[in-house]
């Protein structure tokens, strides 16, 4: 949907572009309990491929701003005046960002990408300052936050599918067996590899399929490289980085090397 | 500026795209000026709650004294008197009140001295037939009244009749259930309106025709989300997008999430509102969930309207708190009428 697509992710997400992690955490849960379940609040309005899409989308939002390095250089990349300060506590200065208003629409013909500016939502809305984005209604829609948890000591959510925080806790990584045992070059990339290495972290595919909202069949259909019954490699990406996430692996180098394999399978295969 | 100039006058000349009676108001914006707030209350699927809610809600805002006139506008399938208890509904109803038979003849007094209806108990049976113009016309009559608030409850469905009343209230509340039947259907009401209200906003038949080129163009139904009809008349018609643009952005749209028995459907509103201004590129705010309780079915069949008989659940709780942010919401925007009182 090219609509969605055009928004970033501050917008797809309505929160502000100086949300803390918090806020974003469950911002994204919103958000992936919206789109990404076949039965969610969006229900009828979007068909596989765009729930499919809808679902990389978020897990790339969450991979980028849960990052602090590269959660800047988006802001960067959006023109926001300066990167989000001390993201954790939230303390910095909310970004205002230039007004964008009638000028802007001129130099912008398509007013669409920023459908914040469509409805002027801050304004009709919240009487809010003009922040990239939606301002967050005055906590209608966001339950009490929760003290920011202690680095380390963060409790992984049971029902959330967005993990707890980027890095693991050292028990769950002690627990993993070493991927270099298994993946020596990006060529071990393979189905078969990632099924192995998966069950030698002792998670069941219904475990992932519910952790990412990536259906099971498709994850079966990638370990078993079954090429054909994938959908577009934009989409495997995003199963992949779900699927990465979920094992501690790092999702750059699954993808490069397994959407290379499919590539080289479906371009001979058509 | 010109356009708007020229909207305006197109408005008056073209009765389809100016509603209510009210000339020059957009559709579900409120009207300057005295006269009640209208309200009207959809859902798309039947069997949500709309009459239950109507009617409760109609009781609260009488209970906090405001006048109250609510209209059972769901010609095929009226009920709102069963709800609100009607012991004696007046001869007339909608039908009577387009024919412009005296307010005394149409308006059923309930046992609460603010709340009036307008029942649909003894209307003839082509009443879910009549043209919109008519209900145009009895609708501005309505407006004449010095009450605070006239609430509409339509009936199940997409049609155009449905929606086109909708469109002519000052505000518009959706219901769901957490039920996907339910969700389905308030998506395609949504969506339906959306369109009927794209194509209410043009000034001549030449307007209305690049929207129908528009509705239908390219392949697939993806041409045809809302969001790409407003870029595809942005690209060949600029100051009509603006315009559209200038007149959504006025909406008065909520949604309600209804019979909420599971804490994790209580944000229901909040995901589908969000969903609706991603999608319908409408503004849609979220008006919380409103808890399922089986004594509604229980009160119903004792006869007695349910804030009376629960006024102390959390559904009744949950129906108040709304009808304390509509009379705070119109406090601020429309000054409230000097004349008359209770009718």
């Amino acid at each position: 949907m090219k609509d969605l697509v055009e928004q970033d992710f501050y917008e797809l997400l309505e929160v502000a572009p100086d949300s803390t992690e918090e806020e974003l955490r469950k911002a994204l849960l919103r958000a992936r309990r919206t789109w990404c379940d076949e039965v969610g609040a969006a229900y009828s309005l979007l068909d596989d491929d765009e729930r499919a899409d809808m679902t990389a989308r978020l897990d790339k939002a969450e991979l980028l701003l849960f990052d602090p390095v590269r959660r800047a250089a988006y802001n960067e990349e959006l023109g926001l005046a300066a990167p989000p300060q001390n993201p954790r506590n939230g303390q910095g200065p909310r970004l205002v960002l230039p007004a964008r208003d009638e000028h802007d629409e001129e130099t912008q013909p398509a007013l669409f990408p920023r459908p914040a500016a469509v409805h002027d939502y801050n304004k009709s809305h919240y009487g809010g300052a003009k922040v990239l984005g939606f301002a967050r209604p005055n906590g209608h829609s966001v339950p009490e936050v929760p003290p920011a948890p202690e680095p380390g000591q963060a409790e992984p959510e049971p029902h959330s599918s967005v993990p707890a925080e980027p890095e693991e806790t050292s028990e769950s990584v002690a627990e993993r067996p070493d991927p270099a045992g298994f993946f020596h070059s990006t060529d071990d990339y393979t189905g078969e590899n990632l099924r192995k290495y998966r069950e030698e972290c002792g998670r069941s595919l219904k475990e992932i399929a519910r952790e990412t909202k990536v259906s099971r069949t498709h994850l079966e259909n990638m370990e078993a490289e079954e090429y054909s019954l994938l959908p577009a490699a934009v989409y495997v990406r995003g199963f992949l980085q779900g699927y990465c996430r979920e094992l501690g692996l790092d999702s750059g180098a699954v993808c490069e090397g397994y959407l290379a394999r499919l590539q080289r399978s479906r371009g001979q295969g058509s | 500026m010109s356009v708007r100039k020229k909207k305006k006058a197109a408005r008056t000349e073209q009765p389809a795209s100016g509603p209510s009676g009210v000339p020059g108001k957009p559709p579900l914006a409120p009207a300057r000026g005295p006269g009640p707030r209208v309200i009207a209350i959809a859902s798309g699927k039947g069997g949500v709650g709309k009459s239950f809610f109507v009617g409760t809600l109609s009781w609260a805002l009488a209970q906090s004294g405001k006048r109250v006139i609510a209209v059972d506008a769901d010609f095929g399938g009226p009920n709102l008197h069963t709800c609100l208890s009607v012991e004696r509904p007046a001869p007339g109803g909608w039908v009577e009140l387009e024919e412009g038979r005296p307010f005394e003849e149409v308006l059923s007094q309930t046992s609460l001295p603010g709340l009036q209806v307008i029942c649909g108990a003894r209307e003839p049976l082509h009443a879910p037939n009549i043209k919109t113009s008519a209900r145009r016309a009895a609708l501005a009559r309505l407006r004449t009244l010095p009450v605070d608030f006239v609430l509409l409850d339509l009936g199940a469905g997409s049609a155009y009749s449905i929606v086109d009343i909708f469109l002519l209230a000052d505000q518009g509340l959706v219901l769901s259930t957490p039920e996907p039947t339910a969700m389905e259907n308030a998506y395609r009401f949504l969506k339906t309106l959306f369109f009927r209200f794209v194509a209410g906003q043009c000034e001549n038949e030449r307007m209305r025709q690049l929207v129908t080129e528009c509705l239908y163009a390219g392949t697939g139904a993806k041409a045809r989300s809302p969001v790409q009809l407003l870029q595809e008349i942005n690209r060949r018609n600029a100051p009509l997008s603006r315009a559209i643009q200038d007149t959504l952005a006025g909406v008065h749209l909520s949604l309600i999430a209804n019979q909420v028995r599971y804490a994790e459907d209580s944000d229901l509103a909040e995901a589908m509102s969000m969903a609706v201004r991603k999608v319908f590129a409408l503004p849609c705010e979220s008006w919380g969930a409103i808890p399922y309780d089986e004594n509604v079915g229980r009160a119903l069949r004792r006869r007695q309207p349910y804030l009376i008989e629960r006024p102390e659940s959390k559904t009744a709780e949950a129906v108040r708190a709304l009808a304390d942010r509509l009379i705070g919401q119109v406090g601020k925007v429309l000054p409230h009428p000097s004349a008359g009182g209770p009718v």
